[in-house]
């Protein structure tokens, strides 16, 4: 296989650390993906991709910058990626998924930060993932107290532009949301040197709907029963979208799609007809953060849909495409932006909203409500949306978990006794 | 029970490779997967070809008939248990 | 016609239960030890000097080693199990069950699990905490609780078991009555308990299962923080190999 070890180095990474790293790996991608029965023929571009996934696409990215391009770091569903792909820029999602990097972030952070910023912190500072090195400019938002703290420790180490976020979604905040997208439109043109125009903007805006259409599609097809996809295997993809090429990414997506189409009309399925469907909500599930799915998916159960921004948020709503004038896009932007419902809004009525309706669109059996260990945000935000799923009639399981192993087998326990109350 | 069956990693030089050769055994209706490497099979990881005993004969078949480039084949034990619940 | 015995196998972090029923009900304990798999069979060495065997039984099995128990022909989780045993006496009720490891509240509404809540992987407020801190106090878990009987409850705040272990050595060097320190333990567990079980509705008889549920006090010093009457669950340590023998049973069905 071709020897990635040249390019890891001349990026500065801690080959040692980056090793043990790449061991595991194809162990853990190989139980919790290829034990799978039955998968789509269009899962084998995500699974080559994984397989190589500090090689294949930080090789590309490279050999981008060797053209001027530059390549921005985001962290968040709310930074427009239509702005940078105007601008002829590059995105790359850096947020990190594994405990292998929570150690490093925990040398400057405090314990009780989620395991996603102590990760995305210590794949940084630890020199232990190549698309962290590989990205020219990090862009932060101010969602929670958590990421604003861990900018200023970045910031040290990279350029980093940082997008302050309303924290309500009253006319004057997106108002304000506006003016934030502007002066990062202005850092991006400046840092590229490419202007953002309304003709490069319209273009921009219409590949990443492209996008979002062909990945929505492949959701759509959870809806039947039987499923003809995992919802391991739909996270893969999702989870991979954040840092592939978006056309790439479009194709892939369609073509899955139609695969997934011919099954429905087949009548084939990854579960047996009348398999329990599972509706996950909360935290976002960074590559390679695959926990939750695995042990619902062999405890007897398939999740359908994501209500998250590893899910249903990153593939729902376009952006209104009518605009041709910079004020009406960047107008357009802002609203399909704050159509997202993060539990760092408040209110956040629209979240639960959303999973009801989800839930009853995808046709859920239960609710599994999983955040990432001490989100204040979520965790609080559990309450009501256990309330409501209730008074909704839909059953609802709260969670708690990191990206440790050592909480499996209680999360089985639950996991089972909760699929063993849906009947 | 874990029945201990082998499998077979066919191990390439670049991704390209590996997705060619797939794409050909796919076309004949094989049934096999993109892996990455294991460990055991490779220092190096990447991108390789799962494939089972039954249809390890008919990989190698269609290697000689396409002339399809690749390194080499490595046996081993059943590497997946997806109930060890080890996350990376 | 053969006698069909139906097994229920609870597998616990601490001790095996065992119940099975047939022309009459038979049931044991013995300590899980450190391996599931040989607790396993000598499980089943038990039944067959009992003269039951597997191909005349319908076996569940459950608790944290229940995968451990391969004849079983089903594992079901420790609370559908629990609720199941519960329901045949009181089809709605909230049940309690402090266990070696874990703790649960399950709330049973029509013999069937409403909603169910379980500790994260903290050990306050199980028996865990309880046998770390008799350690502590030089003695065994039921004399922890007959002294705390005697005793006026010292405060103890830290929610973490190894802070209140801490707090309870501070305790004993300001030579506090041993008394007063156990019963600060019991209302410091019967306070987290209390805490998780108000995450899910506590309504109809509140009853408490577990290896602790043979302890009057216990249940006593619970329902004083919960504000409502705890009694002890009938099959009481038993209530989860009950309710796998009475889930065994509808397997067979």
């Amino acid at each position: 296989m071709t020897d990635r070890h040249e390019m890891w180095k001349e990026l500065g990474m801690d080959l040692e650390a980056h090793d043990t790293l790449c061991a595991v790996l194809p162990t853990a991608f190989g139980d919790i993906f290829l034990s799978q029965e039955n998968r789509p023929e269009g899962m084998a571009f995500y699974d080559m991709v994984v397989s190589d996934i500090h090689g294949i696409r930080p090789a590309e990215l490279i050999e981008e910058q060797k053209r001027g391009r530059k390549i921005f770091g985001t962290f968040c569903l709310y930074v427009p990626d239509e702005i940078i792909v105007a601008a002829d820029g590059i995105v790359t999602g850096l947020c990190g998924g594994s405990q292998f990097w929570v150690p490093d972030g925990e040398k400057v952070l405090p314990k009780n930060v989620c395991p996603l910023i102590k990760a995305s912190v210590g794949a940084r500072l630890g020199r232990t993932c190549p698309f962290f090195r590989i990205a020219d400019m990090y862009v932060g938002e101010t969602t929670c107290d958590g990421k604003k703290k861990a900018w200023e420790i970045l910031g040290e180490d990279v350029p980093l532009h940082i997008m302050d976020m309303p924290q309500m979604k009253r006319v004057k905040d997106i108002e304000k949301w506006i003016g934030e997208i502007k002066e990062f439109k202005q850092v991006v043109e400046t840092f590229t040197g490419h202007e953002v125009t309304a003709e490069n903007l319209h273009a921009a805006i219409v590949l990443l709907n492209k996008r979002r259409k062909a990945m929505a599609r492949v959701y759509a097809c959870r809806k039947a029963d039987p499923i003809p996809i995992s919802g391991k295997d739909v996270l893969l993809m999702t989870q991979i979208a954040f840092f592939d090429d978006p056309q790439r990414c479009a194709d892939q997506a369609n073509a899955l799609a139609e695969e997934l189409e011919r099954r429905i009309d087949a009548g084939i399925g990854v579960f047996p007809k009348g398999t329990k469907r599972i509706l996950l909500t909360g935290t976002p599930m960074a590559i390679p953060n695959w926990k939750m799915h695995h042990i619902i998916e062999t405890s007897g159960a398939a999740v359908v849909c994501e209500e998250c921004c590893t899910g249903t948020r990153y593939v729902e709503h376009l952006v209104d495409e009518r605009p041709m004038m910079m004020e009406g896009q960047l107008q357009a932007l802002a609203d399909r932006y704050m159509k997202n419902n993060c539990a760092c809004f408040t209110p956040n009525k629209g979240r639960i909203d959303d999973i009801i309706r989800l839930a009853e669109a995808y046709h859920a059996d239960g609710v599994i409500d999983v955040n990432l260990k001490f989100c204040t945000l979520y965790d609080t935000e559990k309450r009501d949306v256990k309330r409501a799923l209730k008074a909704a009639g839909i059953p609802v399981l709260s969670l708690e978990t990191d990206y440790d192993d050592t909480d499996a087998e209680q999360l089985r326990t639950r996991v089972e006794a909760f699929i063993e109350m849906l009947g | 029970m874990m029945t201990c069956c082998i499998d077979y990693y066919v191990l390439f030089k670049n991704h390209t490779d590996a997705m060619a050769l797939y794409q050909a055994v796919r076309r004949r209706g094989i049934a096999v997967r993109i892996s990455p490497t294991p460990r055991q099979a490779s220092l190096c990881c990447g991108v390789s070809l799962l494939v089972t005993e039954d249809a390890v004969e008919a990989v190698e078949t269609c290697i000689c008939e396409t002339g399809a480039s690749y390194e080499r084949i490595v046996p081993l034990p059943r590497q997946t248990d997806s109930r060890r619940d080890v996350f990376c | 016609m053969k006698q069909i015995w139906y097994i229920g196998i609870d597998m616990g972090s601490t001790a095996a239960k065992i119940v099975a029923v047939g022309d009459h009900e038979l049931r044991f304990v013995m300590p899980t030890g450190w391996s599931c798999l040989d607790t396993a069979g000598q499980i089943l060495k038990k039944l067959k000097n009992q003269g039951i065997l597997p191909e005349n039984s319908r076996i569940v099995s459950t608790g944290y080693g229940r995968q451990a128990v391969s004849y079983a022909d089903k594992a079901v989780t420790e609370i559908t199990c629990h609720a199941a045993g519960c329901a045949q006496q009181y089809p709605d009720c909230t049940i309690i069950d402090v266990g070696g490891q874990d703790t649960k509240a399950i709330h049973v509404c029509s013999a069937v699990v409403d909603d169910f809540i379980m500790n994260d992987k903290c050990s306050a407020g199980t028996g865990k905490f309880i046998e770390i801190m008799a350690n502590r106090l030089g003695c065994t878990i039921d004399t922890l609780f007959s002294l705390a009987a005697k005793g006026r409850p010292v405060n103890i705040s830290s929610l973490c078991t190894v802070f209140a272990e801490s707090e309870i050595i501070g305790h004993i060097s300001k030579g506090k009555a041993r008394e007063n320190i156990a019963a600060g333990i019991v209302r410091s567990v019967a306070i987290k308990v209390t805490q998780l079980a108000q995450q899910v509705p506590v309504t109809g008889p509140v009853l408490l299962t577990g290896g602790l549920s043979h302890l009057p006090y216990f249940a006593a010093a619970l329902g004083k923080e919960l504000q409502c009457v705890v009694r002890s669950a009938p099959q009481g340590r038993y209530a989860g190999a009950y309710g796998a023998a009475v889930l065994a049973k509808k397997v067979s069905q």
